[in-house]
């Protein structure tokens, strides 16, 4: 059938059918704007059009239903290169990160201004209530809107008046990209002649394929390619984007003769399109043999206890400290001090046990890969955090050189540790690498709730204090499942202690991991990689002790946290599967962040141990009201480990191009590379370029995880900029016949001399011309044996209702110091998103199994992730700056260290409230109100 | 699978009668998900064309969609607040009144409502028009919804709904449509209860113990008791049953606690 609706201004005719979605016609029309996040659920509101002026979900409405309607999308927003105002305030706010649902956002504010002037606060969240966001934490949407209804100036926050550029909001090196909804992300590029792959996956939790029938789903028309455990390289490797020698086992092949959790993959089918690929699925016939499965860790530690893998499916590149006979894939422990006579000088020891929960990463943007040969290499496209790991993996399960792969950094539609793995892209690689053609696998929302979740612990705190708080001893004994297989086994338990312990000036401190295969979910990085789960635990058993010892909580904290200089002396046990590093910590804002908090929360007047506190003080008698805080840490980087590659080029006209390795997720990685460049330079920032982590173009860096890049990459960027500023002072000592020393870099991009001056260009120019001496090209490589830590408290207050549990976050005051924040309004952005995102796992963002191992709640409708209405209502971010000789102009890291802090916090207000610890995650009303039963 | 807009109601229940796999269309936003893949669709009927979206005092077209309910000063404050409980605005731009009745959901936003509010459902079937209460319709669904008429003055709605975020479905959905007396008691009082079974129930054993009794009466236990003759909650990863019923006892009590402060 024939439709005509008016897109964007434009009469258009489609060829469609009843059963086409609108999302689909229109994405098969080239407008990408519009997306699919939900699987067409209708739940995350990335697909939204203005449907004659009003917001919809154009996943729920078929093709015909737009017939002669008018339709606006963002791509008929903007005129030629000019910006929509709301695209320029949404670039002005910094509300744009990864840039997936921005578009979405852009047209609800439309339709919002289009009939509202003036909206109220309420009107703003009414209006988004169909957004789901996982980067920003919707706060700065507010502002965008206020630029636009006000007219406000943006009165941006700054830091450091010593600098031009760093300290100062710039927005994104890619905001008008994804404000204009540029064809930007993996499936935006895909060409319609690739084969769609679609994946068997095992109903069985644990399982051996007997019999694989594929005859028929070859012999299927439009089938291209079927890939069982008999035609797929028998090779075991790891997924984890670690660098080599990785700390994770190779226990895994693309697909096994043996499944190991509901959801792993039995067959893959490549074909032309969608239809024949899920036709071909079923058309498959599997004979398995059921085996026992295990669950959680109680069970997989028992002796006898079924077995997820064995010697022949486990290589280590060293020892990680596995014993499979007792499903063990990792294991360590250490510690400092005499534990026995630290407990024994303790007056108060408590020994408590905190559980996390498996929780979904739930970037919008699913699992994506595109590959394709072009002159006999594979080239391949996807929204990865670590595109060098990727190639390094692809070349070794591939058996090719990595010169003949090519892995190109598409735009990240959110990561936060899940593109961390290599999830899929070996799949269309070797696909590609057999048939030569082009492939392509988009993973379903489903697919992506049994994604690499967060680890589970079990976490055992023993700490032990004297009357007066000084803490005698910690001990933390932790537990991990890793699921299936067991990427990131060893280092995301590690760092639940190396991010949480070195926190308190404690002479004895000792650790215990260990890491139990289960038949789950593979689990894997996310935000925080361990230390979230750590932190919780350890704070809150904190909390306890400080509690029965009669001493205000953040009193406690006050003296017991460590401050700037203090030697932590822990790190030297808590490696990555090495000996790690003691660090001196060279600036901290604990206590400065613990001041300010306490006076947000007027904290030192009302503060007091539970059993001493006033509870009635809330008007309505059914409402229990009360406050918490945790203090919180992550590093910088992997010392030691990390490494990181820029070069900065100057154009003819005496610009620059940065290449770096580094991988913006949408945290703002690329403008910051782009800041430092033009600080260092004396330029302004569209002077500066950035082009970043494809493996054919730029340097090698890890990737971006473990919040590396800011120190990491920025430094290699430091380094590099330092390098060209030392090149261009060479030539114009050269041209201007001066000494070196006497000259200086003068803004906008030019070198003055006691006798003269002559701009970057003059020097372009010259260097670049047939007698030049070649255009100027410094490298800069970065790797440290010490990082700066970022710090932060984090304060809130809670109301409870007795009577069912409901709990309400009144109030969030989350303050960081990480250092000069190089960009500080994207830095609030990553603030706000971590904590809502964290607020989300600590009160109802749980995965749930049945007792076969299926997952009960692999969507958007049953797991439900934080929205607008779900923010605090009085929600803050503050920066805390602190001066730090080590990050490139003093900055720290800042995207994970924001996710450690809400679980604790918010436990320790519920308690605060009502008098009950919840030592397991999520605090759901439900369990409140049985708790508060218990009582 | 066929398309069709047909301009007339007859003629939608004609086209709905061919065939046991013809489904009307309202906005979408249930039929098109794709939670109804499984449905075996041949002919979609879109009511566009056929079906009203007036929205007056006493009377809601079908097709009225969500938003049009609240923001129109005419519609009876009782649906308003129903349809605001659809949190996702997107949602509401898009999904109809008759929409959200003909998915015939436990954890609907609105049957509840339109329970307690004694609406009355305009039924197109091929033998003409007819009646049903809402209650009625819902257990056995027939027809066309054409119109949902309510009686004058509109009934006085209390709506409790418990859910784990705003856009989630609602953990308890729990709805008393009332008169209140001048002796602080209340009478004709209506309860139904959301997601605690397959489909939206009333909770008739508690609404006649709750009519015209005196506050000083009312025990806590006896209700509970009560509420769980009425409804058999199930256990689900949202909630457990024994929770539920604790909710729809927490319900009751705000029902009679803070009604007499707000009427």
């Amino acid at each position: 059938m024939i439709i005509e609706p008016i897109l964007n201004g434009e009469k258009k005719s489609f060829e469609t059918t009843p059963e086409e979605s609108v999302l689909n016609l229109l994405r098969r029309n080239g407008v990408t704007s519009v997306k699919d996040g939900c699987n067409s659920e209708g739940a995350c509101g990335s697909c939204t059009i203005l449907l004659e002026g009003k917001a919809v979900n154009s996943c729920l409405l078929k093709a015909p239903q737009i017939d002669g309607k008018n339709i606006l999308t963002v791509e008929g927003l903007s005129e030629g290169r000019k910006m929509h105002p709301i695209q320029e305030a949404f670039k002005k706010a910094g509300i744009i990160q990864c840039g997936y649902c921005s578009p979405s956002q852009i047209l609800m504010v439309k339709e919002l201004l289009d009939k509202k002037n003036d909206p109220s606060e309420k009107d703003i969240k009414d209006a988004l209530s169909g957004s789901l966001c996982r980067c920003t934490g919707y706060k700065q949407i507010y502002d965008a809107v206020n630029y636009l209804t006000d007219n406000k100036s943006s009165n941006d926050e700054s830091f450091r008046d010593d600098l031009k550029v760093v300290g100062k909001y710039a927005p994104k090196t890619d905001a008008d990209q994804f404000s204009k909804a540029e064809p930007s992300f993996t499936e935006d590029i895909i060409p319609p002649d690739a084969l769609v792959i679609k994946v068997l996956r095992s109903p069985h939790a644990h399982a051996e394929i007997k019999n694989i029938n594929t005859s028929k789903a070859e012999t299927l028309d439009g089938v291209e390619i079927v890939l069982t455990h008999k035609n797929v390289p028998d090779k075991l490797y790891n997924t984890a984007g670690q660098g080599f020698p990785e700390p994770s086992p190779y226990d895994r092949r693309i697909i096994d003769k043996k499944v190991r959790f509901v959801g792993d993959r039995v067959a893959i089918i490549a074909a032309k399109n969608e239809k024949p690929a899920k036709k071909a699925l079923k058309l498959i016939k599997v004979e398995y043999k059921i085996l026992d499965a295990v669950f959680d860790i109680e069970s997989a530690r028992k002796d006898g206890a079924p077995q997820v893998h064995t010697k022949d499916d486990y290589k280590c590149q060293f020892d990680i400290g596995g014993n499979l006979e007792k499903n063990m894939a990792a294991s360590n422990s250490g510690g400092i001090g005499n534990m026995e006579e630290g407990f024994n000088r303790a007056d108060t020891v408590i020994e408590r046990e905190y559980t996390s929960a498996r929780v979904q990463c739930s970037p919008v943007e699913p699992h994506i890969a595109y590959t394709r040969i072009k002159n006999n290499r594979l080239i391949v496209s996807s929204p990865t955090q670590v595109p060098y790991h990727v190639r390094r993996i692809l070349a070794y399960i591939l058996e090719i050189k990595e010169n003949k792969i090519r892995v190109i950094k598409e735009k990240v539609g959110g990561g936060f540790g899940s593109k961390q793995d290599m999830v899929l892209e070996e799949i269309p690689a070797f696909i590609s690498w057999k048939t030569g053609k082009p492939a392509y696998i988009r993973y379903s929302r489903s697919d992506e709730f049994i994604t690499r979740p967060r680890y589970l612990m079990k976490i055992k705190v023993k700490a032990g204090a004297k009357k007066d708080g000084t803490l005698t001893a910690i001990n933390m004994d932790l537990k991990a499942a890793a699921g299936a297989y067991g990427p990131h086994c060893l280092t995301v338990p590690m760092n639940g202690c190396s991010k949480s312990l070195p926190l308190f000036k404690c002479p004895n401190i000792h650790y215990n991991v260990k890491t139990y295969y289960t038949n789950n979910p593979i689990s894997g990085a996310y935000q925080g990689y361990g230390a979230p789960q750590g932190s919780y635990a350890l704070q809150l058993a904190i909390a306890e002790l400080a509690d029965k010892l009669k001493i205000d909580h953040l009193a406690f904290l006050e003296k017991n946290a460590v401050e700037k200089g203090y030697r932590l002396e822990i790190l030297k046990c808590l490696g990555e599967g090495q000996e790690g590093i003691p660090q001196v910590i060279s600036s901290s804002g604990i206590h400065e962040a613990l001041k300010k908090g306490s006076e947000m929360m007027k904290w030192s007047k009302e503060g007091k141990a539970f059993s001493e506190k006033n509870h009635t003080k809330n008007t309505d008698k059914n409402i229990l009201t009360g406050k918490g805080v945790a203090i919180i840490q992550q590093g910088s980087g992997l010392p030691g480990i990390d490494a990181a590659n820029a070069t900065v080029k100057m154009t003819g006209d005496g610009n620059f191009i940065v290449h770096f390795g580094g991988t913006d997720l949408g945290t703002g990685l690329d403008t910051v590379a782009q800041k430092v460049t033009a600080e260092m330079l004396n330029i302004d920032i569209d002077s500066v370029e950035v082009k970043a982590a494809d493996t054919d173009v730029t340097p090698f860096d890890v990737g971006s995880y473990a919040s590396s890049g800011t120190y990491f990459s920025g430094m290699s960027v430091y380094n590099a900029a330092e390098n060209m500023k030392n090149l261009i002072l060479d030539k114009a000592a050269e041209l201007l016949k001066s000494d070196k020393e006497k000259l200086v870099l003068e803004h906008p991009g030019k070198v003055k001399s006691p006798g003269g001056s002559m701009t970057y260009e003059d020097i372009a120019r010259n260097t670049q011309s047939g007698t030049g001496s070649g255009q100027l090209i410094s490298t800069g490589a970065f790797t440290t044996d010490e990082a700066p830590i970022p710090y932060g408290a984090h304060f809130t207050q809670v109301s409870i209702n007795k009577n069912t549990g409901e709990i309400n976050i009144d109030k969030y005051y989350a303050l960081h110091d990480s250092g000069t924040p190089i960009n500080p309004k994207l830095a609030k952005g990553q603030i706000y998103g971590g904590v809502l995102k964290t607020i989300g796992h600590s009160l109802y963002e749980e995965l749930k199994f049945d007792d076969k191992g299926k997952c009960l709640n692999s969507n958007f409708l049953d797991y439900k992730i934080p929205m607008i209405d779900e923010m605090p209502d009085d929600f803050k971010a503050e920066l805390v700056y602190t001066e730090d000789k080590l990050g490139p102009y003093g900055a720290k890291s800042i995207g994970e260290v924001v996710s450690n802090g809400a679980a604790p916090a918010i436990a320790s207000a519920i308690h605060d409230a009502a008098g009950i610890w919840l030592r397991k995650w999520p605090f759901t009303p439900e369990k409140i109100l049985k708790a508060l039963n218990g009582k | 699978m066929e398309y069709y807009k047909p301009e007339t109601l007859k003629e939608a229940v004609k086209l709905k009668e061919s065939s046991k796999n013809n489904y009307f269309l309202g906005g979408g936003t249930e039929l098109n998900s794709l939670a109804q893949e499984s449905l075996k669709i041949e002919a979609l009927i879109n009511l566009e064309k056929s079906c009203s979206d007036k929205i007056t005092e006493n009377q809601i077209g079908a097709m009225a969609v969500l938003q049009d309910i609240i923001e129109n000063p005419a519609a009876p404050k009782g649906i308003k607040d129903a349809a605001r409980h659809v949190n996702n605005r997107n949602i509401r731009n898009a999904a109809t009144i008759g929409g959200n009745l003909g998915a015939n959901k436990a954890s609907s936003d609105l049957i509840g409502t339109l329970i307690v509010m004694k609406a009355v459902l305009e039924i197109i079937t091929s033998d003409g028009k007819d009646e049903s209460t809402v209650k009625d319709w819902i257990k056995s669904p027939k027809g066309l919804i054409s119109v949902i008429k309510f009686p004058a003055p509109s009934r006085k709605v209390f709506h409790r709904r418990f859910s784990r975020t705003k856009n989630d479905i609602p953990t308890v959905k729990f709805t008393a449509g009332f008169t209140k007396n001048n002796d602080e008691t209340f009478t004709d009082i209506v309860i139904a209860a959301g997601s605690v079974a397959e489909k939206v129930v009333t909770m008739d054993k508690t609404s006649d113990y709750l009519n015209g009794k005196a506050m000083a009466h009312i025990k806590e236990n006896e209700i509970t008791a009560l509420i769980k003759k009425d409804i058999n909650p199930i256990d689900d990863h949202r909630a457990s049953a024994d929770y539920r019923i604790k909710l729809v006892a927490a319900a009751v009590n705000e029902f009679l606690h803070l009604v007499p402060q707000e009427v």
